[in-house]
């Protein structure tokens, strides 16, 4: 997907969750609804704003007919592949992330914080041994102490404990 | 009044206090000076932590972690050339400047002065201004009250970069998701989708970790760039210190400009040190070496970044406006603590209001004693390789995001919000208006219902209410005709587009709009 796609593509989802917003509050009571009726009638004003501001800068840059300040500095700015390069980068760590949620799914808090760390250290960082082993078990211990220090704090517990 | 300013003091000075008023100012320190992190990170990092603590204890605790973020972030900005937060900008003009003359450690040294007077002059015109403007505060009433927090948000929205529809949008987002739960006045819950789990509504840590902290860590993963091997540390930090002496109505001036600063919503501490060092250069004599290593030039923002907290923390406080998303944040983890702000701070809680400007002062002597004893191996930290270093903030974060609720349903949503997050990133939307508008949410629904209770409609012909009304909406206007201007131009395509091929800027220029 293009930054400018995307830029029309977060126009129109803001348009559709402020629609939706406005439709299930025009069903609610005034005083309960009101207040955020007002707020999605206007958070919808603008989002279609936006949506048609960004729709039309597409179609020009599409066609090649954007003013030529704006050619400039789309020049300027650097290659699209430069940019898809990034995204790509990016979701490779949310990829991280999720895999982080998994483990703590399965193991838990603490033990899927371990595993976690010691793998993306492993292959990603590609730290020395004395660190991928000692940097993950300082910071479980960390954890560890934080739950013991504070009453509040808990960690979630893995399914493959709770079946055990 | 000298009896409540006693009060206040004798509050901060309890051993328990203390210890945790030095954690926060310890953690800031630490996220200051690790460039990409960012005090909204930071802050919101915190907020989990805080359910069940003492309330003077859990706010001396924020008030030492906003306070120390504008000492630390020097850092990175005068040894790297890399600005630690929003606020340290300016500083890197002439701070990298002298660094690289060998002038390093006398740079940190004067920077470490001024922040600490700028910090303390910013307290102590706190505490001056809570007394003075407390009967006008007092004077006002809910349907005033409504329309300040409107004008917050518009002037929040319209100010953050050049794109205020955006942050319109987002700051609309962030109140459509602050309505989320239990209606003020009626026994109706809103947007539930008949889970249970959104009954007691959002979580503000929520929002904040997943809008802000996993996208800046992601982003800062992404760049895979390792911002120095090392760091030239040369001089006496000690030297410095000579430089106040010498600029001390600089100082002064800069201080009480950035505290004005800091009480506009919307403007925060980027703005803060770079109008501070606009005016220095314009006015000071034999200005020609600004740019290129003129020790004024670290000490105009320096004091300004410092004292702009003091400034920040009145409309957040007594206004329930809070500048910036850090206020934010902060508004949130005292609503955590139990604190209910607006006009009664000055009211019931005026010893807690007060006990706070002390805290800001103790904390803003402490940041600076810190990064003078311990500046060489501070200074180390900046130098910490993102891939090392991020995926124990994103352990923290993901785990922290978890005591909201202690409900799977927190890490899902935060998971929803980084997503969000990371769009509105990398299309260099504004992402701070959508924390202010989630803080403004609750207050400004329930001063409405308030009005119309009291008032019936008759509420809107009120002078105040029609006069911050008209305001409100030429702010409004002028930001909506300004972007479709800049954006027809296409200079606001190139303002909306930054982060998506130089995401850097904004990484190393921590998150704090």
């Amino acid at each position: 997907m293009s930054p400018a796609a995307l830029r029309v593509g977060t126009s129109l989802g803001f348009l559709l969750l402020f629609a939706y917003g406005a439709y299930a509050m025009a069903q609610e009571r005034a005083l309960a609804g009101g207040f955020p009726l007002a707020i999605c009638l206007v958070g919808a004003l603008l989002a279609a704003i936006s949506l048609g501001v960004e729709t039309i800068n597409a179609v020009q840059r599409r066609r090649g007919t954007l003013p030529p300040e704006a050619a400039a500095e789309a020049g300027a700015r650097g290659s699209t592949q430069e940019e898809m390069r990034y995204l790509g980068r990016a979701a490779i760590y949310f990829g991280w992330t999720l895999g982080f949620l998994a483990l703590v799914w399965l193991l838990g808090g603490l033990a899927g914080a371990w595993a976690f760390l010691t793998v993306f250290f492993l292959l990603e960082t590609k730290a020395r041994p004395a660190f991928w082993i000692v940097g993950p078990i300082g910071a479980v211990g960390a954890l560890w102490l934080l739950e013991t220090a504070l009453r509040t704090v808990e960690w979630p517990e893995g399914v493959l404990l709770q079946l055990l | 009044m000298i009896e409540a300013l006693a009060d206040g003091l004798s509050q901060v000075f309890v051993l328990e206090r203390l210890i945790w008023l030095v954690v926060g100012v310890a953690i800031g320190l630490v996220i200051g000076v690790l460039p990409g992190i960012g005090g909204t990170t930071g802050m919101a990092l915190l907020l989990p932590f805080l359910q069940g603590m003492d309330l003077y204890a859990g706010a001396a605790m924020l008030v030492g972690f906003v306070a120390v973020g504008s000492t630390s972030d020097t850092f990175p900005a005068v040894l790297l050339g890399v600005p630690g937060s929003g606020g340290s900008q300016a500083t890197i003009m002439d701070g990298y400047p002298l660094a690289r003359k060998g002038r390093a450690a006398e740079t940190l040294g004067a920077a470490f002065a001024s922040s600490l007077l700028g910090g303390l002059i910013g307290a102590v015109a706190f505490v001056v201004l809570v007394f003075a403007i407390r009967p006008i505060i007092l004077a006002l009433a809910s349907p005033e009250l409504f329309m300040l927090t409107l004008l917050g948000l518009s002037m929040v929205a319209v100010l953050a970069r050049r794109a205020p529809i955006p942050g319109l949008i987002a700051g609309f987002f962030g109140m459509l998701i602050g309505s989320v739960g239990a209606a003020p006045a009626l026994p109706v819950y809103r947007f539930t989708f008949g889970q249970l789990y959104f009954y007691g509504g959002i979580s503000l840590p929520l929002l904040a970790l997943g809008l802000f902290a996993i996208p800046e860590l992601v982003g800062l993963l992404a760049k895979d760039e390792a911002i120095a091997q090392t760091v030239k540390f040369k001089g006496g930090v000690m030297r410095g210190f000579v430089q106040i002496y010498r600029h001390k109505l600089l100082i002064v001036w800069s201080s009480l400009l950035g505290m004005f600063i800091g009480m506009l919503p919307g403007l925060g501490g980027g703005a803060a040190s770079w109008i501070t060092y606009g005016t220095a250069q314009r006015a000071l004599p034999r200005a020609e070496g600004f740019g290129e290593g003129d020790i004024r030039g670290v000490i105009a923002p320096e004091s300004a970044n410092n004292s702009q907290e003091g400034g920040s923390l009145l409309p957040t406080l007594l206004l329930s406006i809070p500048g910036s998303p850090t206020m934010a944040i902060m508004l949130g983890g005292l609503a955590i603590l139990g604190v209910r702000i607006g006009p009664r701070m000055v009211q019931e809680e005026l010893p807690f209001t007060l006990s706070l400007g002390w805290t800001l002062a103790l904390a803003n002597i402490l940041a600076c004693v810190i990064c003078i004893v311990l500046a060489r191996r501070v200074a180390r930290l900046a130098t910490i390789p993102s891939k090392k270093l991020a995926p124990f903030l994103l352990v923290l974060i993901i785990l922290a995001s978890y005591q909201a609720n202690h409900h799977w349903g927190d890490i899902l949503l935060l998971m929803g919000f980084a997503l969000i997050g990371y769009v509105m990133k990398v299309l260099n939307w504004p992402r701070a208006p959508a924390l202010i508008g989630f803080a403004l949410s609750l207050g400004s629904e329930r001063y409405l219902n308030r009005s119309i209770s009291i008032y019936g409609l008759e509420w809107t012909t009120r002078p105040l209410v029609l006069a911050i009304g008209a305001f409100t909406a030429m702010v409004f206007l002028w930001g909506t005709v300004q972007w479709i201007v800049t954006q027809r131009r296409g200079d606001g395509q190139a303002s909306s587009t930054d982060d998506a091929i130089a995401p850097d800027r904004s990484a190393q220029g921590g998150d704090d709009r």
